[in-house]
């Protein structure tokens, strides 16, 4: 008996330790996040880093104007290159986002994205969450195809000749992650910039706090169901070269993989699904070991698909 | 997808992502996004 009891408050104990250790994703988002966002001068100068890095795009969602960054967000990139007179710059990005995307596919979102970082450190905050049903999920999941095409493509594209539309729409009306890491501190550190912000400003702020406040009841609302970046690196995820593998003969039908997924990807219909953000918890989770990494075009994943 | 398609299309996608790189770095699209990345965008801080 009193040995059971020892056990328990052992296996507790180990428990514990494990859920309070960061975890090497936790390590590597908070890497990630002060790598791309290392000019730390720029937060107390109100001003933006302006050196050769700037010429690279990172992988990630990453506004360029925040005063900590250090490469160029590719989506931001992406709209200017198809709002400029002679499409200056789409080669070159369209290009960086295929080989982004083939390597890595949407693992840049599990394991690299500052702004997935900030949501998943959102829904550790203790609350009631909000479920979402499968049918409603799965219909809110095609919105960020739709921003992407329409917001980060189309209205660039075709307003580029007009002198008042001529915009990057997604920068300009929707991304929360430009808010956060540079409307927001520019505004506190330039006196200037306080001056000028006005309407525009404040919708923009209003969806970060919408976006924010949902992120705590929600898990990553925003890489689900708008961001763009995301729904592009997702086409890339049946064929990038981080590849996820369910052996059904091992599978126990449990469902700890589903439960536990940030994405509310169905792991037993779809392991390499578009919205899979590669995080690997359901990996960790699975009690028989089902789901692995393997490389890409492996024997493995050919088997079980 | 078949291993094979996903092959074919892995390569298909380097191909282009490497050429599209080298064609962009020769028509000085380095330079468009480092004039772009190196002044405070406006628009996307919500003020422009």
């Amino acid at each position: 008996m009193t040995k059971t009891r020892c056990e328990d408050t052992e296996k507790n104990e180990t428990e514990t330790s494990k859920k309070n250790k960061i975890s090497l994703r936790t390590l590597t988002q908070l890497c990630s996040t002060f790598l791309f966002n290392g000019y730390l001068a720029g937060f107390t100068k109100g001003k933006i880093y302006r050196g050769p890095l700037k010429k690279a795009c990172v992988p990630v969602l990453n506004c360029y104007s925040c005063p900590g960054a250090l490469g160029s967000c590719p989506i931001g990139s992406l709209q200017n290159a198809l709002i400029s007179k002679k499409f200056k710059g789409l080669f070159y990005v369209t290009g960086i986002l295929f080989l982004f995307g083939l390597i890595f596919g949407r693992f840049i979102c599990g394991f690299l994205c500052p702004f997935g970082f900030l949501q998943d450190a959102l829904y550790k905050i203790k609350v009631r969450k909000i479920t979402i049903s499968d049918k409603r999920d799965a219909g809110l999941k095609r919105i960020k195809y739709a921003v992407l095409l329409i917001f980060a493509v189309l209205l660039p594209l075709v307003t580029r000749t007009s002198l008042t539309l001529k915009a990057p729409w997604f920068c300009k009306y929707i991304c929360p992650a430009g808010t956060a890491e540079g409307g927001i501190p520019l505004v506190l550190f330039n006196s200037d910039l306080r001056r000028t912000a006005g309407a525009l400003f404040n919708w923009k702020v209003l969806l970060l706090v919408l976006f924010i406040v949902s992120s705590v009841k929600i898990s990553r609302p925003f890489c689900k169901y708008i961001c763009p970046l995301g729904a592009l690196y997702g086409l890339f995820n049946k064929i990038s070269l981080i590849q996820l593998d369910l052996n059904r003969e091992k599978c126990v039908h449990c469902s700890r993989c589903e439960n536990v997924c940030p994405m509310q990807v169905h792991c037993r219909d779809d392991i390499n699904s578009k919205d899979c953000i590669r995080c690997l918890k359901c990996v960790k989770e699975c009690p028989v070991q089902a789901i692995k990494v393997v490389k890409p075009g492996s024997d493995k994943t050919a088997r079980h698909h | 997808m078949k291993t094979v398609r996903k092959k074919r299309l892995f390569f298909l996608f380097l191909f282009a992502g490497i050429i599209l790189v080298a064609v962009g770095i020769a028509n000085g699209d380095v330079r468009a996004v480092f004039q772009k990345g190196s002044r405070i965008c406006l628009e996307c801080i919500g003020i422009g």
